[in-house]
């Protein structure tokens, strides 16, 4: 009956109380914080890699860098117009290629390790208590 | 109910044990020591892997063989421990974390907020009251009131714990911090007179509670890495690829979106939301989407375009801003580099071009009043140039303007007008100022270690607009925050206080603060009366009324709109009135060269309000605008001023009702810091009559005055207006032998300076008194004769040698004759 009635018990009963509310919170809202994390970070990816705006405009012209046409005709100087305006969309297109492939596997890459992110957080707690334990064995008991 | 009660029935009663239990500073030391030894663990760990093979090793393989499985097991115990600490910060974190994002994210089930469940946790075992004063939030609200620990700590134990029987009453579901104040201050009157002591009022605790509440969040906002708006300001890498580049305007102008008052969450500024929603809808129309933004000089229209962009970085406004860039034209940079009209034209088409063929630019002109102005003066047609660009549907222009500027160049011009929204900035109020100062604060407390109290920012915000009425107020006061925290680390001090920044704004201004005054200045206003009656004689009603309004003044209980006092004083020539206020200026501020004056009678023209407050179109300052404005502290005397036109008079009303002006130029001039003294002869017959008839003029002022307004010298309003109209009476014989002894004792003491003794007689006083003064102009040709029979006498017995350096003289009457003999 003393334990019952001593600071100890206190103590202990604090420590479960405070593990089973910090657990109830590992295993519901922070699964969900765990998933806006990567979440944020996925769309993070996506924006650095500037993956929509590549893709849309993936045939335009490099640095909207162009020449207008004549405005009479000239054939001279409409074919010289015109290969400068594709010289320009050829190199927008191999850099934008090169960025958009970059960052799409880039982006391919974090998407599939929710699924592992998942599973680490999900065993966390319990990676933790093998530490611990594997810890204790090795200075106690090797 | 008891408070350890009312704390399980929360869910988050977990969360704040868990806290309890270990500390911030527990976490902080354990984490450190883990790391600690996690990093000696690898170290040795890594020396043992290259050494164990060598032959030298071999002696030692049997402890090598002990050792190293415990640094093993040490290695991972520690691992382990610096994983879970990590885990609970942000356990803890999050719960902050969901408070700053949505003040209402709690469940009713939850009770009470994270930062109201510290409170009632911190006075579980005691109180509400000393769970407040015990919790770390409730400590940090004490510092940021500038109230010593000593003091808290002796407040603490002399109060009695009576544990609560009913809880604070919540004004939403949950129980929030502000809640727990106002119970505190309503049912703890020991605690309210605690505070009340030494001057805190029940909104500067809320508010000193916000701050420390605002800090703790900020401080938890920014560990959230992870957060869009953080990830939002790394610049995409290939963000510029579909869009053109801007050469010349690159030249001219800056990257609004890289600015710090964009990207730092601290400084964003909630209440200026209406003005940038304008903006957009502005931006948004199909042609002519363009804004004006106008305002006082001064940044606040640049921070509604810093929050459009801050905005726009988030991705908190209509998709088809995502990616724009908010670039703002330097028109000082055009200035300088365009001086003919053909480079000016080039160079502005030029850049407008390259806007609408970059397609991502919302272009910002700093000040389009002025660059109107440079191309009148260069002879350009600036408004027909831009207006094809202005027109264009691909082209986004916010032009920001003076309100003064946009009334004189740009109201009449409808055709530029009808290209733009105009959207007119307001000023912040104080409350909003507060609000930016706090953030603005705690990023200047991490750069100067220096920490700022909540009352000192309040006064900050007030005293921007008081003493400083030109310009944008929450400008002045965040320069004023700026600068002060280099002066309080330069003396010495960690902490800024309320008094340090009236001590600050002292140093700067030259005016003395309400209600600090050093000992001299606190003994010349006590016995100010006394002081100015040794220069002034027989006007005792005037020299209590001008000592009386300076003392009000500088104790702080005056009205702080109006002036510091002013007053008509109406009377006959050569009785004191001009007197009053020099001796007012000698004691009080620092010397009679300090009374600004202003003969009235120079100002009866047209074109006297010109004269006075400056002309725009002759681009003269005003005399009386750059005078005040040079010494903001003093007596101005408004002499003779019946004389001056009505134009004239009407300024007046309106200054000595708001104590400010505005000059040529649309500034605001403060005069809240001087007193007014106008002097006037008018009535001075009536006076004069009933003082011959035997009648005191102060019973019958009422009846002066009326005869003075019926004659249409002064409107009624205006009489109104002074805080005094004061009767100045002739001056009675014996008044008039003091004054002649006192203008005699002057003489004397200019003479002493010479080593020469003038002995100042009855017989000479009386000699002055006779000669020196009539019914007309009083004691002013006193002084008149002073100069003619005594100075000049003296003079020139100086010149011929007859006196010298160490002789005493005295003047002889004789025959109504004044001549000077050597004693």
């Amino acid at each position: 009956m003393a334990y019952f009635t001593t600071g100890w018990y206190n103590i202990h009963m604090n420590f479960l109380l405070v593990l089973g509310n910090y657990l109830k919170w590992h295993y519901s809202k922070a699964i969900y914080n765990v998933f806006s994390i990567w979440k944020n970070i996925s769309i993070f990816i996506f924006n650095f890699f500037s993956i929509k705006s590549l893709f849309f405009n993936l045939f335009s012209p490099w640095k909207r860098l162009s020449e207008n046409y004549p405005k009479f005709i000239n054939i001279k100087e409409y074919l010289g117009t015109l290969i400068v305006n594709t010289i320009m969309r050829v190199v927008g297109v191999l850099l934008r290629s090169f960025m958009l492939i970059l960052g799409l596997f880039c982006f391919c890459i974090f998407l599939i390790t929710l699924p592992f992110i998942i599973i680490i957080w999900l065993i966390f707690p319990l990676i933790i208590l093998y530490l611990i334990i594997t810890g204790i064995i090795l200075i106690f008991f090797s | 109910m008891h408070i350890r009660d009312y704390l399980k029935q929360s869910s988050l009663y977990g969360v704040l044990k868990a806290e309890s239990v270990l500390s911030i500073k527990t976490r902080r030391v354990v984490a450190l020591i883990s790391w600690n030894i996690i990093f000696f663990s690898i170290v040795i760990l890594v020396l043992y892997f290259f050494v164990r093979n060598s032959a030298k090793f071999n002696e030692y393989k049997i402890i090598a063989d002990f050792v190293v499985p415990r640094i093993w097991g040490f290695l991972l115990i520690n691992i382990s421990i610096s994983l879970s600490f990590k885990l609970i910060n942000f356990y803890l974190s999050s719960k902050y974390y969901f408070e700053k994002i949505s003040k209402n994210f709690y469940s009713k089930d939850e009770l009470y907020t994270f930062s109201a469940g510290r409170i009632l946790f911190a006075g579980r075992k005691t109180d509400i009251l000393h769970g407040f004063i015990d919790s770390s939030i409730g400590q940090e609200v004490f510092l940021r009131l500038g109230i010593p620990k000593n003091e808290i700590t002796d407040f603490y134990n002399k109060e009695p714990i009576i544990p609560e029987g009913v809880m604070p009453k919540t004004a939403g579901d949950i129980m929030k911090i502000k809640d727990i104040i106002s119970y505190l201050y309503s049912t703890k009157a020991s605690f309210n007179n605690f505070l009340s002591i030494k001057g805190i009022s029940e909104v500067e605790l809320i508010g000193a509670v916000e701050f420390v509440i605002y800090r703790i969040e900020q401080q938890e906002y920014e560990k959230q890495w992870w957060r869009k708006e953080e990830s939002s300001k790394i610049k995409g890498l290939a963000e510029d690829w579909s869009y053109g580049k801007t050469y010349l305007l690159d030249k001219y102008s800056r990257n609004l979106m890289n600015d710090t008052e964009v990207n730092s969450e601290a400084l964003s500024i909630s209440s200026r939301d209406p003005e940038i929603n304008q903006i957009e809808n502005a931006l948004l129309k199909s042609s002519g989407s363009n804004a004006l933004l106008i305002g006082d000089p001064g940044q606040e229209k640049l921070q509604v375009v810093w929050g459009l962009c801050r905005k726009i970085k988030k991705g908190e406004i209509n998709l088809s801003f995502t990616k724009k860039r908010v670039v703002i034209l330097s028109v000082n940079l055009i200035t300088l580099s365009c001086k003919d009209k053909t480079t000016l034209e080039t160079q502005i088409s030029r850049i407008l071009s390259e806007v609408i063929k970059a397609g991502n630019i919302i272009f910002v002109i700093d000040n389009l009043p002025q660059l109107i102005s440079l191309s009148t003066k260069l002879g350009s047609d600036f408004i027909n140039l831009i207006d094809p660009f202005l027109a264009h549907s691909s082209i986004q222009v916010i032009a920001l303007s003076d309100t003064a500027d946009f009334h004189k160049l740009i109201e009449s011009n409808k055709t530029l007008l009808g290209r733009f929204e105009t959207i007119f900035v307001k000023p912040l109020s104080t409350e909003e100022i507060i609000k930016i100062l706090t953030s603005s604060a705690l990023i200047i407390e991490g750069n100067y270690k220096i920490i700022f109290t909540y009352l000192a920012i309040k006064k900050l915000a007030e005293s921007a607009n008081y003493y400083f009425p030109n310009g944008v107020s929450s400008d002045k006061a965040s320069s004023l925050l700026k600068e002060i925290a280099p002066w309080a680390k330069r003396n010495g001090s960690n902490i800024v206080l309320e008094d340090d920044v009236l001590k600050f704004i002292e140093e700067k201004t030259n005016i003395p603060s309400s209600g600090r005054f050093s000992p001299i200045e606190k003994e010349k206003l006590l016995n100010l009366e006394l002081l100015i009656s040794e220069m002034v004689i027989g006007q005792k009603d005037a020299i209590f009324a001008v000592s009386n309004a300076l003392r009000r003044a500088r104790s702080g209980i005056r009205n702080e709109n109006r002036p510091m006092g002013s007053f008509l004083f109406l009377g006959p020539t050569g009785v004191g009135k001009t007197e009053t206020a020099k001796a007012l200026a000698r004691v009080f501020f620092g010397g009679e060269a300090d009374m600004m004056r202003l003969d009235m009678s120079e100002y009866q023209d047209n074109d006297s309000v010109k004269k006075l407050i400056g002309s725009f179109t002759d681009d003269k300052p005003g005399v009386f605008s750059s005078m005040v404005r040079e010494k903001q502290y003093g007596v101005v005397l408004l002499d003779e001023f019946e004389k001056t036109n009505h134009d004239v008079l009407n300024l007046f009303l309106q200054i000595f009702d708001e104590g400010f002006f505005s000059d040529m130029l649309g500034q605001k001039v403060n005069v809240k810091n001087i007193i007014f003294i106008a002097t006037s002869n008018a009535g001075a017959e009536k006076i004069f009559q009933m003082v011959k008839s035997g009648k005191n003029p102060k019973d019958y002022q009422e009846e002066i005055i009326e005869e003075i307004v019926s004659s249409g010298l002064f409107k009624p309003e205006l009489i109104n207006r002074f805080d005094g109209t004061i009767i100045f009476k002739p001056l009675s014989k014996e008044d008039l032998q003091k004054i002649a002894g006192l203008m005699l004792g002057r003489v004397a003491k200019r003479l002493i300076d010479k080593g020469i003794i003038l002995n100042i007689t009855d017989e000479l006083i009386n000699f002055i008194v006779q000669n020196g003064t009539n019914d007309v102009f009083g004691a002013r040709p006193m002084n008149r004769l002073i100069q003619d029979e005594l100075e000049g006498k003296i003079a020139t017995m100086m010149i011929s040698g007859e006196i010298r350096s160490g002789y005493k003289v005295e003047a002889v009457i004789d025959n109504n004759i004044l001549s000077i003999k050597i004693i």
